[in-house]
């Protein structure tokens, strides 16, 4: 029986639980300071000049770096998805100007944290305010203050993307029907339970830099900072403890790590900074925040012919670490799953002094679900179908996948199988019947339907590189048998709370023929395991990094087999590996174990085959030929109060399919975790600015996240397309939640409310927006009254 | 998020805090720390001193005699959930409890604690008013009692003066067949109240409503209650109506704020509905307690 597919409990659990867990807040090392960050209160300022006398002068502080104090040479914090944009240069403290609130400006290092942070009110900024703009139709306006003036920018546009597929403009004019939808998505962000931290230490001796980093970009963080201090890769070793959650936000090079390192250089000590719960609603990536326009043709049959988006995103004050890439994909992906021939999208990227925006789970995708999802919901009113119906009609069938869709090719799978599924789950549970029911009896009750795909398995490194993107896509992997039959395998990607070293020992273990409790997996230190093209997201860990694991085990077992043959006089061909011990199918014995093979290797070259190298360790690469496009189906049962806008999830039905599963409680947990957070952004979070920039929200009061109270237990339900371009069939599940969950919970209050008639197209969507949707609606209706009368 | 330097001091007795509260000129007393240590690390407070009510004696009782139920100052919210005998002299106080937060902050936070802080969307100022409740004040020169609809003065502003020290609240026991409920429409749970009402009523033999109250939070920068409510319902058969008709008129009566969870119209509408249905929860309760 094999080990993926198999339900195993975590193996990180027992000490994640019970507090054990090392994070970076709970590093010491010796003589080690801590460090404060003092940030603009402004979104846009000139700093005239900065005094830090004070600060130096007050016992326990060891250093106060400002923007003067960089080195000359330093280079900008780094862009790695360059998808044609200009250039937003920022330092890691702000050099003579800021363009938002929450931007670095100065870091003290004292003895501790108290002290950093008194110290650091004692600095004195001459501050020269400036127009700011915080809104990002207002920053479109002509006569907007424009934030890269000093570079002489004519506008706010940092970038636009176009892309056209088909016959566009024939489409609509053949169209039976035309629907035009504006969306607006909230700013929200990857909020986690243990926000950031660095601790760095220099060794002047050898000019080398440790740096203990929350990230889930191991070897990109090391690259990237060895690029901004001019200093070789390899002087620099970043390690990753553990990490209480990540999700796109430490997907991220920040100034910090930059600041941090220079602190303790100029120190002399060990720093340690762990971003504080306020600083992180600023300091942390913003994520999310689009305005759309979207116009679907359709024949009168249901048949969509054409779509054409014009996608705005606010960008905040820079293009952080991945560019406008989630925007970029929101662009690339308004065809969703459909068999849609024609498209035109537009995407500009539009900066506004705001914290920049950057990655979270589903890196655009949510909001292209959003769009493309309650868009095809109203065409379906509009059209008199039913919403299963048409997207039924216009799924592509399976038959005709692999197949180019607007920028993509979507690989495998059968949609129509997995929506069937769904709804037949909702029949089972009784909920068109009940719904029924609890209207009559005066009560709003309504069910909401999305359908996602996923782009995954992140990705064919030449494609990466030709859209732009300076990294690869590639995973290495290194499998090592020990002197005792255990096995290490060492990996690029970062264990950071989903699991992965639990999956990989699974996928190991199955190719050696050996227990998953005999495999160690070794994470986060750039000193011991191989590079990774991308780092720990886009699904990529379990996928990408699962064949590299696969295929380096492979060439593990390859060994073995031959040194086993050797001692067991046999054709290793005519050898199995079962439970760590080799011998030759159908006859257990003789055997040798994993223990007699690893003692040969390294111990007993005598019993080696003649000419082999003693050592049994291998590392392999995989570069996957395509994404794989993992799918599913979101169907939510919602109640609405509608007298005080309060809405309760009554029922959350998930059916999917992510290729081969490795551990489906793993699994369920990331999508019952994603879909948390596609709640969360339906119904709760939100990041609001005020026109000129200044934030709206300071702490957990204002950005609301759901908690286990608000949240329904998901039902799941798994089928299987294995990917037919990953080796092992694995398409990747880790953003999968997140993607279809907001439209599903939208559409849902949305039919709850239908005896209003309101239109939901903004989110989040929250007890006091229903009262004004539900008399927003009314008056609608009076005026139509009136206009009819 | 950490606090500036400050000095803490530990009284065991209620005369020696007294005494530290007087002497200097900004010391801030700690009870469950729940509201003042976040205001600590945000470094919004900058007291010179903590007086840390912890190790007093005396304030942490829970006495009923004559009529009164009088709760010390540091008795944990939590017991209001789980004192039973608590429960049933005064079950708005149950009602409400619920609502605070979480468990970990209720067994934290302390009954003074909130009443002190005068939250304008916490739960407990709202349900002693409705409750009619005073609230026990000791200073230099002995003991005082506020009545709960003149302690709250503002967002954070009570009666208490410097050098004084809220050491009890008392309310009065509610009588056997009354009925109560405290309804809160809040962003999650435990969430502070967007809104919320606290109303009792008990009915007499005939049907009709012998006596009622009625708190609300998160209505403006201080709870409110309507003096009007027993001229407007008591001797009245308790009905929907009855009780739409209430909240129709708190609606228009309060003053609450904007914010970016809901505007002043949202919440008074807001109010309005759970004005009613608190008042018709709580009816409903007295006519099961009473049959």
């Amino acid at each position: 029986m094999s080990w993926v597919g198999r339900r195993m409990r975590r193996r990180e659990d027992g000490e994640l639980l019970t507090g054990q867990g090392r994070f970076v807040g709970d590093l010491s090392r010796p003589g080690m300071a801590h460090a404060a960050f003092l940030r603009s209160p402004f979104p846009n300022a000139r700093i005239d000049s900065i005094d830090v006398s004070a600060a130096t002068a007050m016992p326990g502080v060891h250093a106060v770096l400002t923007g003067d104090d960089l080195p000359a040479d330093l280079a900008p914090q780094p862009n790695t998805h360059l998808f044609g944009e200009r250039e937003t240069p920022y330092y890691a403290l702000a050099r003579g100007r800021v363009r938002y609130t929450g931007e670095p400006v100065a870091v003290v290092v004292a003895d501790s944290p108290y002290i950093a942070e008194d110290a650091r009110d004692e600095i004195v900024v001459d501050w020269e305010p400036l127009p700011s703009v915080g809104d990002v139709d207002r920053a479109l306006d002509d006569g907007a203050p424009v934030v890269y003036d000093d570079l002489d920018w004519p506008d706010n546009v940092c970038a636009t993307f176009e892309k056209e597929i088909g016959d566009v403009d024939r489409a609509f004019e053949e169209a039976d029907l035309v629907v035009t939808e504006r969306y607006r998505i909230q700013r929200q962000f990857a909020c986690s339970l243990e926000t950031r931290g660095v601790l760095a230490e220099w060794d002047a001796n050898v000019n080398e830099l440790t740096l203990w980093t929350s990230s889930q970009i191991l070897h990109i963080a090391r690259d990237l900072l060895a690029q901004v201090l001019g200093l070789p890769e390899h002087r620099i070793r970043v390690l990753v403890p553990r990490i209480g959650g990540g999700f796109g936000a430490k997907f991220h090079f920040y100034p910090e790590e930059t600041a941090i390192a220079l602190a303790a250089r100029a120190s002399g000590r060990p720093v340690r900074w762990v971003e504080d719960r306020m600083e992180s609603f600023l300091a942390t990536v913003h994520a999310r925040e689009q305005r759309a326009e979207i116009s679907m043709a359709a024949l009168a049959d249901g048949t969509i012919t054409g779509v054409k988006g014009e996608i705005v995103g606010d960008m905040g004050a820079a293009m952080h670490t991945v560019g406008y890439g989630p925007l970029w994909l929101t662009s690339v992906m308004l065809t969703n799953v459909y068999e849609i021939p024609s498209a035109r999208v537009r995407a500009r990227a539009v900066v506004t002094n705001k914290t920049p925006l950057g990655s979270y789970r589903g890196w655009g995708q949510p909001q292209a679900n959003f769009i493309v999802e309650r868009t095809v919901d109203r065409l379906a009113r509009e059209l008199g179908i039913e919403r299963e119906d048409l997207r039924r009609r216009n799924f592509i069938p399976p038959e005709r996948l692999p197949r180019k869709s607007l920028h993509h090719t979507l690989d495998s799978g059968d949609y129509r199988a997995c929506l069937d599924r769904a709804l037949e789950l909702l029949a089972e549970r009784g909920w068109r019947q009940r719904q029924a029911e609890l209207r009559a009896s005066g009560r709003y009750v309504g069910i909401g339907i999305s359908f996602y795909t996923e782009n995954s398995a992140l990705g064919p490194s030449r494609m990466l590189n030709e859209g732009g993107v300076q990294q690869g896509g590639y995973d290495i992997a290194r499998v090592r048998v020990e002197p005792g039959g255990e096995v290490t395998v060492y990996t690029g990607i970062c264990e950071m709370g989903q699991g992965i070293t639990n999956a990989l020992a699974q996928i190991c273990a199955d190719t050696l023929g050996i227990d998953p409790d005999q495999i160690t997996v070794v994470t986060g230190d750039t000193s011991q395991v191989p590079y990774t093209g991308y780092g720990t997201g886009a699904s990529r860990g379990a996928a990408v990094g699962g064949a590299a694991v696969a295929r380096a085990a492979t060439a593990v077992r390859a060994k073995v087999l031959r040194i086993a043959a050797h001692m067991l006089e046999a054709n290793e061909h005519d050898l199995v590996i079962e439970s760590g011990r080799i011998h030759v199918k159908g006859a257990p014995e003789p055997a040798v174990t994993m223990a007699d093979v690893g003692r040969a290797a390294y111990i007993r070259a005598i019993e080696l085959p003649e000419g082999e190298d003693p050592g049994i360790e291998e590392i392999r690469a995989f570069d996957p030929p395509q994404f794989a496009w993992p799918y599913g189906a979101n169907i939510v049962v919602a109640e609405v109060d509608v007298e005080t806008g309060e809405v309760s999830l009554l029922d959350y039905i998930y059916v999917h399919d992510c290729g081969t599963i490795i551990n489906p409680t793993i699994v369920e947990g990331q999508i019952q975790g994603g879909v948390a957070q596609g709640i969360g952004a339906a119904l709760f979070e939100s990041l609001p600015y005020d026109e000129a920039g200044q934030p709206l929200f300071a702490t957990f009061m204002q950005y609301v996240l759901p908690t286990a109270a608000e949240l329904p237990s998901v039902v799941i339900e798994h089928q299987h397309t294995p990917s037919p371009n990953i080796p092992g069939g694995m398409k990747g599940v880790g953003e999968a939640g997140a993607i279809g969950s907001p439209a599903a919970v939208v559409a849902a209050i949305e039919d709850a409310l239908s005896p209003f008639a309101v239109r939901i197209n903004a989110t989040p969507v929250t007890p006091a927006t229903i009262l004004e949707l539900i008399a927003d609606a009314a008056a609608q209706r009076r005026e139509k009254v009136v206009a009819g009368a | 998020m950490k606090p500036p330097r400050f000095e803490y001091s530990a009284p065991t007795s209620v005369d020696e805090a007294l005494e530290i509260l007087g002497r200097e000129e900004d010391a801030t007393p700690i009870a469950g720390g729940q509201s003042l240590v976040p205001l600590l690390n945000m470094r919004m407070a900058k007291p010179s001193v903590i007086v840390d009510l912890n190790g007093v004696e005396g304030l942490d009782a829970v006495e009923a005699d004559d009529g009164r139920v009088r709760i010390g100052a540091m008795v944990r919210q939590r017991r209001l959930e789980t004192d039973a005998e608590l429960r049933a002299r005064v079950p708005l106080l149950f009602d409400a409890a619920r609502h605070i937060a979480h468990v970990a902050i209720r067994t934290r936070g302390t009954v003074g604690g909130s009443l002190a802080h005068a939250d304008p969307a916490a739960e407990l100022p709202a349900a002693v008013a409705a409750l009619d409740g005073r609230l026990v004040v000791r200073g230099p020169d002995g003991e005082r009692a506020v009545a709960a609809t003149d302690f709250f003065l503002g967002p954070l502003m009570s009666a208490l003066d410097h050098g004084e020290l809220l050491v009890a609240v008392e309310v009065d026991p509610s009588p056997p067949g009354t009925g109560s409920a405290f309804l809160e429409v809040a962003r999650t749970h435990g969430a502070f109240a967007l809104t919320a009402a606290g109303a009792t009523v008990r009915l007499g033999a005939d049907g009709a409503i012998a006596a009622a109250g009625l708190g609300l939070t998160g209505v403006g920068s201080i709870p409110y209650v309507p003096e009007w409510l027993d001229e407007v319902v008591v001797g009245e058969a308790p009905d929907a109506s009855l009780f739409e008709r209430v909240g129709a008129r708190v609606g228009t009566e309060i003053k609450p704020y904007d914010d970016i969870h809901g505007s002043a119209d949202y919440r008074r509408r807001a109010a309005s509905v759970l004005t009613a249905r608190a008042l018709a929860a709580a009816a409903e309760r007295s006519r099961n307690e009473v049959a």
